[in-house]
């Protein structure tokens, strides 16, 4: 697909955002952080409609997405940039909620936010927000040693974050208790990154969702995944809302989970240290690797048939039909 | 409540084994249905993966923003674009190209558009604004119901009009199936829209092209219970109309959803894409309601210059169940989801999209 | 066409047209005007904020042995 300009759905965090990063920017999607020696070395950029949101804001999912970015390649957070892109006219007391909710959310992961930087733009060109991170590599955590067999791990219930969003920005007149799962995951993924067990890969499952996110984990790749739709937790919320819009749970961003893989001896281990904690109670297996079909990443169904997941194109809309 | 039964595993599995051993006896069974959420649950519980080799399940015109001309869909953006007024539709409608913009890429170009679940939503959107608001009104009759129902009911804002393209399946189906260009020998009906329409209308089509016919639910247990259905009437040599899905569709239909269509909209003839003009098969407001039909209220004018099938696409017989998606030379290629070329590949419901998301790019 | 899911109707406003319905914690505006009768406590078929049908469990539960009873006879045949 050849296109001459950028729509929305270059910054969808699916195939298009691929194909951006290797076509224009000539690099490649590896890990969520960079891992440089000791030191890993990650940057996110975030704008949300709404800023305010049940379940947080503009500023929490900013520093959280970073920490949980530096957690995937085995990295303990230590600080973070904060850089502000301001439109002329937005509220100094939804700013001073930003600001603080940011500092509460750092002080949670005992990060420190440590410079930034603040411009004002034109009225009505939105609000913005980066973050920069760096963390102390515990052990690098990058998917070189993914095997046919290993298995593959999700933290709790899936999709809540993205309907969540859909519903508040869209004004779907749905009323549920569904807030989005935003959350620092380091005290849920540190004991893991410190202890032996043996992880291979991890990464949160944002925009795009579980989808995106597997189909990521075997891009290019000689090994294919599988998954097991009876597996994989979602609340009951997240079941009706999908069924209200059409639009199925795996495509639905999440900002408070991860998808890890683990070798098969130690993916029990793995899941009882994730369940003991709160932010892991629902934490599941939900398939493995699989040498059969490589790139690809295949569901299966509890009528024994299967079918393929793939990596979302555009933006799933709510449909009538 | 046990509606969850109507997914349950042993119950479809077995249903698939009876399938199985009916087909034995059979030669090849092809079964169209009308409906994109009967092609959705298909895909999405991947069920043909249960049926024999012998048993194909077929895709009709079953998707309503897909059989959306191209003339409506220019005639509202160019409407939309020169006059300050904005757009609301459902999601799905957003991506469906018209002759040369889509309503999602006419909003780079100055459109408004606003995307609604459901009518409430249009009405509330109006009253919060002092802007013209166009609700483009896409759906068959399970959509154009509502819409009378409101329109007769409901204390709406003088802001808010109504663009109808809404089409009438029943009508739709039998002209299909007297172009002759349909070889199925069976139809699975839509058990959403005949909520509203009843099962009368298809005793024609059924007698007439000596047809099983089965309306049915959408759950997997119900579509596979319609096909064994099915090949009980074929194994019987009987053609009759069914109903599978009971427990919501009665066999006449809504009678309070019929009388508001009546009351709101006539029966006109209507451009299906694709499959050109069919008559007696699309729904347009009565003249007594000129004043909120955007049509009327704005003089919007329809140009017949448009482009209704680009070049090389092939979705009219995907729809008619003569091709598979993969037998185009556009299918992922020139046309995909980002840039649908053809109706088909726009909504979820679409044919090529779900072939797309569920069997990839082959 | 179309989406539509069953959905329990949880307060039913003045107007008697309208109201709210329900489904697995999730709740919505919907109006009542195509169906006969609706009272608290009914199942109904929403489609875009609609409801279109009354769910009968009468038949819900028929229709499910129907089929059942149907099948009983097939695994019959096959042993």
């Amino acid at each position: 697909m050849k296109f001459n300009s950028i729509t929305m759905d270059h910054g969808s965090g699916g195939k298009l955002t691929l194909e951006l990063i290797e076509d224009v920017f000539k690099a490649e999607a590896k890990l969520d952080s960079a891992i440089l020696g000791d030191i890993a070395f990650t940057t996110d950029s975030h704008s949300i409609k709404p800023i305010f949101f049940k379940g947080g804001d503009i500023g929490k999912l900013a520093v959280c997405g970073t920490i949980n970015d530096l957690l995937c390649v085995g990295a303990k957070p230590m600080y973070l940039s904060s850089a502000f892109i301001i439109e002329e006219g937005f509220l100094i007391e939804d700013l001073e909620k930003i600001a603080q909710s940011m500092r509460y959310t750092a002080n949670q992961a005992h990060v420190d936010i440590v410079c930034g930087d603040t411009k004002v733009v034109e009225a009505s060109k939105g609000f913005y927000i980066n973050t920069s991170g760096i963390g102390k590599i515990v052990r690098p955590i990058d998917g070189t040693n993914i095997k046919p067999g290993d298995q593959i791990i999700v933290t709790g219930n899936i999709g809540e974050h993205g309907f969540a969003i859909l519903n508040e920005r869209e004004n779907l007149q749905v009323s549920s208790n569904l807030q989005s799962d935003c959350s620092e995951l380091s005290s849920l993924i540190l004991p893991l990154i410190e202890s032996d067990l043996d992880i291979l890969w991890m990464r949160d499952p944002t925009r795009g969702g579980i989808a995106m996110c597997l189909n990521e984990l075997c891009y290019k790749k000689d090994f294919g995944v599988e998954i097991f739709e009876e597996l994989i937790p979602m609340s009951q919320e997240v079941v009706s809302i999908s069924e209200m819009l059409g639009i199925e749970p795996y495509y639905s961003a999440n900002e408070g989970k991860m998808v890890i893989v683990a070798s098969k001896q130690d993916a029990s281990k793995v899941l009882d240290i994730l369940q003991k904690n709160p932010f892991g109670k629902n934490a599941a297996i939900i398939g493995n690797i699989t040498e059969n079909h490589p790139s690809k990443v295949l569901l299966r169904l509890s009528y024994g048939t299967k079918r393929l997941l793939n990596m979302p194109i555009v933006e799933k809309m709510p449909r009538i039909c | 409540m046990r509606l969850s039964r109507f997914k349950d595993k042993d119950l479809v599995l077995s249903l698939a084994e009876k399938i199985t051993i009916k087909a034995q006896n059979l030669d090849l069974v092809r079964i169209m249905h009308v409906c994109g959420t009967h092609e959705n649950s298909i895909m999405r519980y991947a069920l043909r993966d249960l049926l024999p080799e012998n048993i194909k399940l077929l895709a009709g015109p079953g998707c309503p923003v897909c059989v959306t001309s191209s003339k409506d869909i220019d005639a509202i953006i160019n409407y939309g674009i020169k006059n300050d007024c904005i757009i609301a539709t459902f999601g799905d409608m957003l991506r469906v190209k018209g002759s040369h913009h889509s309503l999602l890429s006419a909003s780079r170009v100055g459109l408004s558009v606003k995307m609604i679940y459901s009518i409430q939503e249009a009405i509330e959107y109006a009253k919060k604004t002092t802007k013209e608001v166009i609700f483009f009104s896409v759906g068959f009759e399970t959509t154009a119901a509502p819409t009378a129902s409101i329109i007769k009911n409901v204390n709406l804002p003088e802001n808010l009009a109504f663009f109808s393209v809404h089409k009438y399946t029943p009508n739709g189906v039998l002209e299909l199936l007297k172009s002759g260009r349909l070889n199925i020998n069976a139809l699975i009906l839509p058990g959403h829209a005949s909520i509203v329409s009843g099962l009368r209308p298809y005793e024609k089509v059924s007698f007439d092209f000596k047809l099983p016919c089965v309306a049915a639910g959408f759950e997997p247990v119900d579509v596979l219970a319609a096909i064994l259905m099915i090949l009980e009437q074929i194994e019987s040599n009987t053609s009759k109309v069914e109903n599978e899905y009971e427990r919501l569709l009665n066999y006449d239909g809504n009678k309070l959803a019929q009388k508001a269509i009546n009351e709101v909209f006539d029966i006109v003839d209507s451009i299906w894409r694709g499959l050109g003009t069919i008559k007696n098969s699309g729904f347009e407001f009565k003249t007594k309601y000129d004043f909120l039909n955007a049509k009327v209220k704005f003089d919007i004018q329809f140009s017949d210059e448009f482009i209704e099938e680009h070049k090389g696409c092939r979705c009219a017989e995907v729809i008619l169940g003569i091709v598979e998606p993969i037998q185009c030379p556009m299918y992922a290629k020139l046309c995909n989801p980002q840039n649908p070329i053809g109706p088909c590949m726009v909504s979820d419901e679409g044919t090529c999209r779900n072939w797309l998301e569920v069997k990839g790019e082959i | 066409m179309c989406i539509g899911i069953p959905m329990l109707i949880t307060e039913i406003y003045e107007d008697g047209i309208s109201g709210v319905v329900e489904a697995g914690g999730t709740k919505k505006h919907c109006f009542f005007m195509l169906i006969e009768n609706p009272q608290v406590g009914d199942y109904v078929l929403v489609h875009a904020g609609n409801a279109i049908a009354k769910l009968d469990e009468k038949e819900a539960k028929e229709n499910l042995e129907l089929i059942e009873q149907c099948l009983l006879g097939a695994k019959g045949a096959i042993e």
